[in-house]
């Protein structure tokens, strides 16, 4: 579904990816972990091109995106979340899903001024389902800046999953939540999302991401250090020493 | 008191056009994050390819009006172009010079083709009032009030219930979210900047209708209008650009009263600097930053 080539990204004299090779197969969970400033976000950004690629090429579905806009990735079926939320604070949580259905084929441009009742009653319902699936439902008319963290970061989920994303790109879906809020952000991930598309997830919580992903990629300073099963990646000394440095041995 | 509330209806029908021009300036900020200073002079051109109409054509209100929109939307469409479009992101000082250096360029092609001082604008109304009790309304104000009032609807509706509004506030609230939303900014911004000027244009010819007469300096002052009533509202919020032109409307009126014509600018420029030192949110500006501190304490 995904596949980068030797995907480089240097900012200055840092290496933020260093000729990454991955691919990620149609359908599956894949997780993205490694420490901070290791170049997990940096992949999504050049993958969703807001930063183009040093060197290096990646791929969607068999059509090579390297370097593509933004708006040219996006129309290709790829949607994300945000590390740091990007939600429209001062919109309705309603509005803030409704939104994300602008530029999907089936809208008409004229649409955008006089709306095809019919249509837009089906969109209308969309919302309100994936607001239920999300277990915003109820807080549909409130402004979106006044939610608690976990609830936004749910919101930016379902406005993801409104473009219908052949791709999800997942930055800490789970980021800043209690462990009660992680796993139902996981049962939410694994039942409501991922059905039906590929996911990549980035996460640093180590049980929710090991318990959802069939595969791992490990990254440090912008190089892979291991790949697989996430038991056989945890376990992997390279790994233990990325995250623990030397106290690995205690661990 | 009846002098008072007289100067208040005045002041709030003339500012009901001063309104317009801050919300056309608030829709431009709110979507770019940047100042055109060339809102004014655009809609001004606007203005005189009115008068060519009136005068050369000899029609009457309405086609100058929609000649005057016309204009100003084209004018506007043209200062977007050189402005804004070519001048990308992060450029925000060089976009708001280059807005005044299409100022300068847009009175000198005014000025070539009209060198006379003043032109005749076809007057909005004959000069009726109509009497309330102790209190008389022009029937021009009413006018311009009511088609103000009218037009604010209008946006409203447009901004909460259709796709494009919505999308509008996307792009004014967080672009680089609403890029992931699949909504083409540079569109957005286009239709925004026409939309401005299409208000400026309306607002524009209420304005001159008027007075019945317009001069190239015209542009000048409806950026002076609509920044200090924008500046007054708060900006980037609509409901502050229309409490902040009614606002300006009355003080004005008041002061004409009861200091006399010349003290009118006066009286506005000295209200600017009174909120710039006490208020500098504007008036809704101390809203939206304590709504979004409520939000964040939620949190």
């Amino acid at each position: 579904m995904l596949r980068t080539e030797a995907l480089s990204r240097a900012f200055g004299g840092l290496q933020a990816l260093a000729e990454l090779s991955l691919e990620v197969a149609p359908g599956e969970i894949f997780g993205l972990i490694g420490p901070n400033g290791s170049g997990k976000t940096t992949l999504f950004n050049v993958v969703t091109g807001v930063y183009p690629a040093s060197a290096g090429r990646v791929w969607l579905g068999g059509e090579e995106i390297t370097n593509l806009k933004p708006a040219q990735v996006i129309r290709r079926g790829v949607a994300r979340t945000f590390q740091n939320l990007r939600i429209f604070q001062r919109m309705t949580v309603f509005e803030n899903v409704w939104a994300a259905q602008h530029g999907l084929p089936t809208l008409r441009p004229r649409e955008l001024v006089l709306p095809d009742r019919a249509a837009e009653a089906e969109r209308r319902a969309e919302v309100r389902r994936l607001l239920e699936a999300t277990g915003l439902a109820d807080r549909a008319e409130m402004l979106a800046g006044g939610l608690p963290l976990p609830d936004q970061r749910r919101l930016e989920l379902a406005r993801a999953l409104a473009r219908d994303p052949a791709l999800l790109l997942l930055d800490e879906p789970a980021g800043g939540m209690t462990p009660r809020e992680t796993e139902a952000m996981a049962a939410l991930i694994r039942e409501v999302a991922a059905p039906g598309r590929t996911c990549m997830v980035i996460e640093h919580k180590m049980d929710m991401i090991s318990a959802l992903c069939g595969r791992l990629c490990v990254l440090n300073f912008g190089r892979k250090i291991a790949e697989g099963a996430p038991d056989a990646v945890l376990s992997h000394p390279d790994v233990l020493e990325a995250y623990l440095g030397h106290e690995a041995g205690d661990a | 008191m009846v002098d008072f509330i007289q100067n208040c209806l005045d002041g709030v029908m003339v500012g009901s056009s001063y309104a317009l021009l801050a919300i056309g300036f608030t829709l431009i900020f709110g979507v770019m994050r940047r100042l055109n200073l060339s809102y004014g002079p655009s809609i001004m051109l606007g203005a005189f390819v009115g008068t060519l109409v009136y005068l050369e054509f000899q029609m009457g209100g309405f086609a100058v009006a929609v000649a005057t929109v016309i204009g100003a939307v084209l004018a506007g469409i043209y200062v977007e172009r050189l402005c804004f479009w070519a001048i990308r992101q992060g450029a925000a000082v060089a976009s708001m010079v280059s807005s005044f250096a299409i100022w300068m360029q847009l009175e000198e092609i005014v000025t070539v083709f009209f060198p006379e001082r003043t032109y005749p604008f076809p007057p909005l109304a004959d000069r009726t009032a109509i009497e309330i009790g102790p209190f008389f309304l022009k029937l021009e104000n009413l006018i311009m009030f009511a088609c103000a009032a009218g037009l604010t609807v209008l946006l409203q509706v447009l901004l909460y219930r259709t796709r494009f509004g919505l999308a509008l506030r996307a792009v004014s609230e967080n672009p680089r979210a609403a890029r992931f939303m699949g909504i083409n900014i540079g569109r957005v911004t286009f239709w925004a900047f026409a939309l401005a000027s299409a208000l400026g244009g309306v607002a524009a010819y209420l304005i001159i209708g008027t007075d019945a007469q317009i001069t190239p300096l015209f542009g000048l002052w409806a950026t002076f209008k609509g920044l200090i009533a924008m500046m007054l509202g708060g900006m980037g919020s609509i409901p502050g650009a229309i409490l902040g032109g009614l606002l300006l409307g009355v003080v004005e009126a008041q002061s004409t009263w009861y200091l006399g014509t010349e003290y009118r600018d006066l009286a506005a420029y000295a209200l600017l600097f009174l909120f710039l030192v006490f208020r500098p949110g504007g008036l809704m500006g101390q809203v939206a930053a304590e709504r979004e501190r409520a939000a964040l304490r939620r949190v």
